[in-house]
């Protein structure tokens, strides 16, 4: 009867080891959803890095990439539903009304070290909620010139450093293009969300009062408002019907002296004989002072609702390093995050009418503390003004009367006081 | 016996029907009212997940005064009544001249269709590099008969010509599909009479064809007004709304409100106000083709 017992026993206690966790589970391995920007390069390069790090981690990937609208549409959703569709999420600060639905990556960051070795406050323009830094960046970008160097140099000009000196020299520089039969300056004023750059890159004042609300400082306002008036004369005179494209093209034909413009969208094509005609006789000139050039900086985020947060993060680590950073920019023509990439002595030698300059814009640009409605408004306010139908004192007195309607999202403000952009 | 049987049979159908009643109240119906209900709460997704408290007509009133909406009103409205107004002459007119049954009519009509069955965002984007003022092809062959070609889509005027210009292009054939078929019903024995009268082809028109396409025209003109308020592919791939806020239309600041900025209770607001809108046109509208109706052939 005893061994009955013993058998019973034995039998139970085998059982419950297989229930509660003893038995051989099967694994299952970790999967994440990548959600970014079908553009050609972001979208390729995780493709590129996909297989090794799934071979490395046994962590599956799915890269998600959309046109910019939809992914900005699919990921705002994706938040405000909770769906936990994409783990790790590429965006901006157009994002900054869904801030609260991403995890804080503070932990992460002091466990790894993450942050060494990138461009100088670089971390402290990433988006941050609550005190905790939430995206981690990659791909910048920042408003700048591109100008024709072996026609500045014939002229013997030199890149003015400030804005008052760029405006004194706008008749000489008008001059050379003249001579040439070109447009001195040339934009993308057929693109409205593109205005406001024309504003940013001279304005140095708050947008944010201390009381938390959107307002243009009045004065400052009027002074930038008052030289883009006068460099409005310089432009190409169908610049409003402008695309991005169309202007690019106008300064690869040689058909104008500068164009303002994202570098990184003109960068690739200026350099190759089969697109440019100006490949060896342009430099990008460093942003004039006062004011904050517009960054572009993609960020990766990690949803609150993602499943897989670890995995997340070591996905996000691994897109983002200082091996990476040379590879993406040699292969793709991302640009680079990190000091090291714009020390690295081939490319300082190969492009030094760009990277020095490029570095120098990307340490002196910021995101503009906007809100999506906030900047949609102003950027239609500074097309009416670029049409002649408003004076620069209508534009202050129209967008602050506009902006005091405006919620300043709480993350928004966060970023603004650590960029410097809050009234003192 | 008999009323028991209506009943039965009022009660079987009933029946049948309630699947598809079920589905018509929680489609529709239910989005509806939730709707209506979400304009009198206040609703930013960014704040909150869940609509917050009741503010009465506070959306409604922010709406009448914000300049933004008052203005995207004033351009739907010239949009609409522009648009209409060339859609329904010119389809008229081309529906006139290529009524009949002969090959190269039967091949012009077959053409002149074509562009209403392009999808509108497919149809703006084509429009807007054709009308792009540097490489487009519209300035191109102004420029090779020597015209300098305006900045299209680039100055205020000439953007909001643009996009109502894109809309008649593409929906003028809808008229003319419609009157053509309106044309058909006509009686021949009326043209044989007139003819016999010595009616000219002037007089045909003026005293058969166009009492006889008055009715299909007020058709055409409620579907066109409806829809032309309606517009919002055409504006959103060529202008996005700009330069500035000159071809800014009420369902393209709908969508923004609701899908850019998440104001979800403005949104809804402004919905409703467009909503009541094109009702009450479409509203005076019947009322106005019953009364020429019974004006033209009695009660």
């Amino acid at each position: 009867m005893k061994r009955v017992w013993y058998v019973v026993i034995a039998l139970t206690l085998i059982f419950c080891i297989n229930v509660y966790g003893g038995g051989k589970k099967e694994e299952v391995p970790a999967a994440i959803t990548f959600s970014l920007m079908a553009a050609g390069t972001y979208d390729k390069a995780a493709e590129d890095i996909k297989a090794a790090f799934e071979k490395e981690t046994g962590i599956q990937v799915t890269i998600a990439a959309f046109p910019w609208a939809t992914l900005r549409q699919n990921n705002t959703t994706d938040l405000l539903t909770g769906s936990g569709q994409y783990d790790v999420m590429s965006g901006s600060y157009y994002l900054a009304d869904v801030y609260e639905h991403f995890i804080s990556l503070e932990d992460y960051i002091k466990k790894s070290g993450f942050g060494k070795g990138l461009l100088s406050g670089f971390m402290d323009k990433c988006e941050h909620f609550n005190g905790n830094q939430i995206g981690l960046p990659y791909g910048p970008d920042a408003y700048g010139m591109l100008y024709r160097k072996d026609l500045f140099d014939k002229g013997e000009l030199t890149w003015p450093k400030t804005w008052d000196e760029f405006m004194v020299l706008l008749p000489k520089m008008k001059g050379i293009a003249d001579a040439n039969g070109m447009a001195t300056v040339v934009f993308s004023g057929g693109a409205p969300e593109q205005a406001p750059c024309l504003f940013f890159d001279k304005y140095d004042g708050y947008f944010i009062t201390r009381g938390g609300k959107y307002q243009l400082e009045k004065d400052k306002s009027i002074a930038v408002l008052n030289a883009n008036k006068e460099l409005l004369k310089y432009m190409a005179s169908d610049f409003m019907g402008l695309s991005i494209d169309d202007a690019n093209a106008r300064f690869l034909d040689e058909k104008a002296l500068i164009i303002i413009c994202w570098p990184s969208f003109i960068v690739a094509a200026a350099d190759n004989p089969q697109k440019s005609k100006v490949v060896g006789k342009w430099a990008l000139g460093k942003s004039p002072t006062p004011g904050r050039p517009w960054l572009s900086l993609w960020q990766i985020y990690i949803s609150k609702y993602s499943k897989n947060p670890d995995a997340s993060w070591q996905w996000a680590a691994a897109y983002i390093n200082e091996e990476n950073d040379v590879r993406f920019f040699k292969q793709y023509g991302i640009g680079p995050v990190f000091e090291s990439t714009y020390k690295n002595p081939e490319f300082v030698s190969k492009y030094s009418y760009y990277f020095p300059s490029q570095a120098y814009n990307l340490t002196r640009a910021v995101n503009p503390p906007l809100s999506g409605e906030a900047q949609d408004y102003f950027a239609s306010v500074l097309g009416e003004f670029g049409l002649g139908k408003l004076s620069e004192q209508g534009v202050v007195d129209k967008v602050n009367a506009k902006w005091a309607t405006i919620p300043v999202p709480t993350a928004m403000l966060e970023n603004a006081k650590l960029t410097g952009q809050v009234q003192k | 016996m008999l009323l028991k049987k209506n009943w039965q049979e009022k009660r079987t159908l009933f029946t049948f029907l309630l699947p598809a009643i079920l589905i018509l109240l929680v489609s529709q119906a239910y989005p509806i009212l939730y709707s209506l209900s979400i304009s009198f709460r206040q609703w930013a997704l960014a704040e909150s997940l869940k609509p917050k408290g009741f503010v009465g007509f506070n959306n409604y009133i922010k709406a009448f005064k914000d300049p933004i909406f008052l203005n995207a009103i004033r351009i739907s409205f010239v949009f609409c009544i522009v648009a209409t107004s060339f859609e329904i002459i010119l389809g008229f007119i081309i529906a006139y001249f290529t009524v009949g049954e002969n090959f190269f009519l039967r091949l012009s009509r077959t053409i002149l269709i074509l562009p209403m069955v392009i999808a509108p965002v497919a149809n703006g984007t084509i429009w807007r590099m054709m009308l792009n003022s540097q490489s487009g092809l519209i300035n191109q062959l102004l420029r090779f008969i020597g015209i300098q070609g305006p900045n299209w889509l680039g100055a205020p005027g000439s953007a909001l010509f643009s996009v109502i210009a894109i809309d008649i292009w593409q929906w003028t054939p809808f008229a003319m599909v419609v009157f053509l078929a309106g044309f058909s019903i006509i009686p021949n024995e009326l043209y044989d009479a007139a003819k016999v009268d010595g009616a000219g082809r002037l007089k045909t028109l003026r005293y058969i064809i166009i009492p006889y396409i008055i009715p299909i025209g007020f058709i055409v003109l409620l579907f066109r007004l409806v829809d032309t308020l309606l517009v919002i592919d055409a504006i959103y791939t060529t202008t996005f709304g700009g330069p500035g806020f000159s071809t800014n239309v009420i369902t393209l600041f709908i969508y923004w409100q609701a899908l850019r900025y998440f104001n979800i209770s403005y949104a809804s607001a402004t919905s409703w106000i467009l909503s009541i809108f094109t009702l009450l046109i479409a509203l005076s509208l019947m009322r106005f083709q019953k009364r020429v109706q019974t004006k033209m052939w009695g009660a």
